[in-house]
């Protein structure tokens, strides 16, 4: 028996004869699972115009031994709007601006904050993540 | 019974006892589920001045989950031929016109805040969305 398995697709799609790109669900084509998801409070330092760095970092070991994919969001702590990482908060926009990135390797995803401006002082922000099991490069 | 569900391995691994990077589903994992997804294009006017604020426009997706959802966005650069999407927004520390998109998203909705930092005239950016049921 070689042609098995569990197909699903969208309402309105013969599952029979659809193309995959109209399927929920294909046994044949990865799907990506979450391994890990949650929250953490990221302390901001300072930014002064010749001291203070400005950045915050925190790190989320996922224990994987790979470098998983990943997706983060990042908010002031008392703000409405989660970003997209690698967005920057545009209340703050044009010469005073947030940004938060993130990388994973083998035992972390790190979620890193920068403030780019003068005279702001600390604050809390707030990283959101979704680790996958699924690896995040060969 | 404690142990039931659903596994689906990849082609040449034992699902009985592969390792969980090597399924293709299993029902013990949360995976994203799509919401609801589109595509469209706006207009965003010129920047105000060479290297001056970046001309915006914002473009809103009502979702009403009621709580903030994981989400991707993509969208052109006016920096780049139109068939070339991107996640990523620049700007770099000390640049004054970001490029390209920064998206966010509240209990009600998505917001895609798109840029222009050309001082030439307005420019159309498009983009596409997916909104996950998933809570952050």
């Amino acid at each position: 028996m070689g042609d098995y398995g569990i197909k699903i697709s969208k309402p309105g799609y013969d599952i029979k004869t659809t193309e995959i790109k109209n399927q929920v669900f294909n046994s044949s084509a990865n799907s990506l699972k979450i391994w890990m998801a949650g929250s953490v409070n990221i302390s901001v330092s300072e930014k002064t115009p010749y001291e203070g760095t400005g950045i915050g970092d925190a790190d989320i070991a996922h224990n994987l031994g790979y470098a998983p994919f990943y997706l983060c969001y990042f908010k002031i702590k008392h703000a409405s709007k989660l970003w997209l990482q690698d967005s920057l908060d545009t209340s703050m926009l044009y010469t005073n601006y947030i940004t938060g990135t993130a990388y994973s390797n083998s035992t972390n995803l790190h979620l890193h904050v920068r403030v780019n401006g003068d005279n702001l002082a600390a604050f809390t922000a707030v990283g959101y993540y979704l680790i996958f099991i699924d690896k995040g490069m060969i | 019974m404690t142990n039931y569900g659903i596994k689906v391995s990849q082609a040449g691994y034992d699902v009985k006892t592969a390792n969980k990077e090597n399924l293709v589903f299993s029902s013990k994992y949360n995976t994203l589920k799509l919401f609801s997804n589109g595509s469209g294009s706006q207009s965003v006017p010129a920047a105000t001045a060479p290297y001056g604020p970046p001309g915006t426009a914002t473009v809103e997706i009502t979702h009403n989950l009621g709580y903030k959802p994981a989400f991707i966005v993509f969208c052109t650069s006016i920096w780049r031929s139109n068939d070339k999407f991107s996640p990523y927004a620049y700007k770099s520390i000390g640049a004054i016109s970001p490029d390209g998109g920064q998206y966010a998203v509240d209990t009600t909705k998505l917001y895609i805040h798109l840029y222009n930092g050309d001082s030439g005239g307005a420019r159309t950016i498009y983009y596409r969305y997916h909104i996950y049921y998933n809570e952050l």
